[in-house]
């Protein structure tokens, strides 16, 4: 029997494996990031050392089935190793978590290697050191060392009740959607599940669960109609509290049973057509304005009623596609945290981190491009702007910096604050630093606005060398470049030593495509490549005028040219053009007449369907990197504007192949 | 019409199983992602055979076993364990807990999809 590889077979699970691994990877390092601070004798560490070798596990299955053999290496490894450390007893401290990150890192990069196509990391000497590390970990036999059980829970412990809790499932409870798993779900939410096991009773089966269950809490006594029985048994030791930042997202997160993965790309076709489908209708619109009074009162009546409930239709429909692609912004703060904690340890600073609103919700793409912004934010905040803890306890303040992630939802956009309770901007040395720079008139004080603008100023920096923490070789500049692309606004506040927030405002939801941009007469306009056909350099003296039209040689017919300044009535201050961009269907093509090509970028377009606010032949406006806007053309409402003119006859743009010209050499 | 159980509490596992046997006439599926769930499934409605995972939360994949041959009404409701497992402890100890057969991943849907035809006794 010859069997095919599974790999082959299996390749076509490819995105699902990439999606699953991100799960299981950013849940290896937030488990690690718990097991630092829980007491090893704590029930939770036990759980959350469960938890973590069955990510490891199910990352090695599933690298081995799609074929990825070094990820399945790696996670083996690391199964092993985390073997060897229960076997040893060995805690988990400072470093053998650094150790166990770093060979969670190396997974994460055997993954990213595949998807990129690229080679497997394990060439690498550093891949070695961390798998050598690794191995070694997995077999140690080094007993605890003293005082193994580690320090008590940091502070806040509360006293636990537990509660027996038993489940019947039956057929009735299943149909509205309540089996063991949605309360199983439940019973997580409501304290720290000690276990689960299976009983038979007449006629089926019943689940017996054990949750400590913190004070203050209890069962929601509408659960007793679910088929859920309970009773307190008794107070237990203190059981760690429920740690917000990753109980939040958790919570909220519908069971993973009823989620289904979608490609963006296929979420982006269907806001394509509804905006499609807007402007369809707008159409629609207008043409029964124009008829009406042509059929009688009744008549009328009904397809007016049909059309009014058909816009209200598509405005749902338009808002639900929103929300499909709408994410939780809490697993972008998870590693936020996590790159604080090294900021911090390189730094030698304490920092907490406190989180809030990681429920709310926003674009996946905005998402994962926000994220770099972020983390330089943050890297910053810690390593310029939180002193040591010598400096804040010579201030009066906590030994421990402050460092708050807070999202909220504002309107149709979402604002993202970076706090921190450190110095503050030194404004006086900015402004030092502008003035010798140049970046400040004389005379000129710098103000809020001001002082954002000179640290976005490329390159700026009040601090000498660029240093590891926060330099990575990008700024501020970067930062706000990155902002603006997203559509988004950058500010700032700073106290002097009370600190500094960042606040980041964003659309909820926005498009990327892939567009040239072009200048003409000092506007530049962005022209979506799906509509390209192709892109000309001319010489001035090619472009013949006939008809009033100005045309030019193509392909051995003529190609009418259009002028966009006067087509939006904008000054036509343009200079000899040199190129030309070549749009409209093979038979009927259609150029416009652009002065400079300023290359090919991705550009962010927030959906504008609502034809109230849209005008003829611009699909929307983008900022680019460098904040210059830049408005997308709508090259099917161009081509409508040009035919329209043709049938007015002003001015007559011949069509192709339907003029004798006289042959230019 | 036979019903396969597929338990894992990977759904990207799930679905691949799920493929590897789409070729098997007369077969549809059910999923469970945890022990606790598949005990649920099978207890409440009729299956004809349950690919088994081991490492699962809460409940194993093992209890999960020991509690269909535990239970008379399932004494030959057939059992394939598939695992990422290849230790001769843990495929030892899951034969004698009354697995019907023990198959290790990553495997081809050639070598799975037939073992489970001849289980099920269908084309």
């Amino acid at each position: 029997m010859s069997a095919p590889g599974g790999g082959e077979f299996f390749e076509q699970f490819i995105e699902d494996y990439f999606a699953e691994c991100e799960e299981h990877l950013s849940t290896a390092r937030r488990v690690l990031l718990e097991l630092e601070r829980l007491p090893a004798a704590d029930k939770a560490s036990a759980l959350a050392r469960q938890e973590l070798s069955r990510s490891l596990h199910t990352l090695k299955g599933l690298s081995g089935m799609v074929g990825v053999t070094s990820a399945e290496h790696v996670a083996h490894v690391l199964e092993d190793s985390l073997r060897g450390i229960e076997r040893a007893g060995t805690r988990f401290d400072a470093g053998l978590v650094d150790t166990l990150l770093s060979g969670v890192d190396l997974l994460e990069r055997c993954v990213a290697a595949r998807r990129a196509g690229g080679a497997a990391p394990d060439a690498t000497t550093d891949a070695s050191a961390v798998l050598a590390s690794l191995e070694e970990l997995a077999h140690s036999n080094r007993s605890p060392a003293g005082g193994a059980v580690g320090p008590a829970a940091t502070g806040g412990e509360r006293r636990a009740v537990t509660y027996r809790f038993a489940f019947t499932p039956s057929p009735e409870l299943m149909q509205r959607g309540i089996n063991v798993e949605t309360i199983r779900g439940r019973l997580k939410e409501l304290g720290t599940l000690l276990d689960g096991r299976a009983r038979v009773v007449a006629g089926g089966v019943a689940f017996d669960f054990s949750v400590a269950v913190p004070a203050g809490r209890e069962p929601d006594p509408g659960w007793r109609d679910d088929g859920l029985e309970w009773s307190a048994i008794a107070p237990v030791a203190p059981v760690a509290p429920a740690d917000d930042s990753s109980e939040g997202p958790r919570r909220a997160a519908p069971a993973a049973a009823s989620v289904v993965r979608v490609e963006l790309g296929r979420l982006d076709a269907v806001m394509r057509l509804v905006g499609d489908l807007v402007s369809t209708r707008a159409r629609l619109d207008d043409a029964l304005r124009h008829s009406n009074g042509r059929a009688s009162r009744s008549a009328w009546d009904v397809v007016e009623e049909a059309n009014a409930l058909m816009e209200r239709q598509l405005r749902q429909l338009r808002e639900g596609v929103m929300r499909i692609r709408l994410v939780q912004v809490g697993e972008v703060f998870e590693r936020l945290r996590f790159a604080v904690r090294d900021a911090a340890r390189e730094s030698g600073k304490q920092v907490s981190v406190e989180l809030e609103g990681q429920g709310t919700e926003i674009d996946k793409l905005v998402v994962d491009r926000i994220l770099e912004p972020l983390l330089h934010l943050v890297r910053n905040a810690v390593s310029h702007g939180i002193e040591t803890a010598e400096e804040r306890l010579a201030k009066g303040k906590p030994a421990e910096g402050r460092l708050l992630l807070r999202a909220a939802p504002s309107g149709d956009r979402i604002l993202v604050h970076v706090e921190d309770d450190g110095a503050g901007i030194d404004v006086a040395e900015v402004e030092t630093q502008a003035r010798a720079r140049g970046l400040l008139a004389p005379g000129e004080a710098l103000d809020a606005a001001s002082l954002l603008d000179v640290l976005c100023a490329p390159g700026f920096s009040t601090h000498g060398g660029v240093d590891r923490t926060s330099g990575r070789g990008v700024g501020m500049d970067a930062v706000r470049a990155a902002v603006r692309a997203l559509a988004g606004e950058l500010t700032l506040q700073t106290v002097p030593g009370r600190g500094t927030s960042f606040a980041i405002e964003l659309p909820l939801t926005l498009m990327i495509i892939d567009a040239v941009i072009v200048e003409v007469g000092r506007q530049y306009y962005a022209v979506p490549q799906l509509v390209l056909r192709e892109i000309l350099q001319i010489e001035t003296s090619s472009v013949v005028t006939f008809e009033s039209n100005e045309v030019i040689h193509y392909r051995g017919g003529v190609l009418p040219l259009l002028s966009l300044s006067p087509l939006f009535g904008l000054p036509d201050d343009r200079r000899p053009s040199r190129y030309v961009l070549v749009i409209g269907t093979a038979a009927e093509p259609m150029g416009i007449l652009v002065d400079r090509l300023h290359g090919l970028r991705e550009i962010v377009v927030q959906p504008v369907v609502d034809p109230l606010v849209s005008v003829a032949g611009i699909a929307g406006a983008t900022q680019l990197g460098d904040g210059k806007v830049s408005l997308i053309l709508d090259s099917a409402a161009v081509l409508r504007l040009a035919a329209m003119q043709r049938q007015r006859g002003e001015p007559h743009v011949p069509r192709r192949g339907t003029a004798a010209l006289p042959q230019s050499s | 019409m036979r019903t396969v159980l597929v338990v894992d509490d990977s759904v990207t596992m799930r679905r691949m199983i799920m493929a590897a046997l789409r070729d098997v006439r007369e077969v549809s599926f059910d999923q469970a992602g945890s022990g606790l769930e598949a005990i649920e499934r099978i207890t409440v409605a009729p299956v004809d055979l349950v690919i088994l995972d081991l490492n699962m939360p809460d409940v194993q994949g093992l209890e999960v076993l020991r509690f269909v041959r535990g239970h008379e009404r399932f004494h030959s409701l057939p059992v394939v364990i598939l695992t990422t497992r290849g230790d001769s402890e843990s495929r030892e100890a899951a034969l004698r807990d009354g697995a019907t057969l023990y198959l290790t991943k990553p495997f081809t849907p050639s070598s799975f999809a037939p073992e489970i035809r001849r289980l099920l006794d269908v084309a």
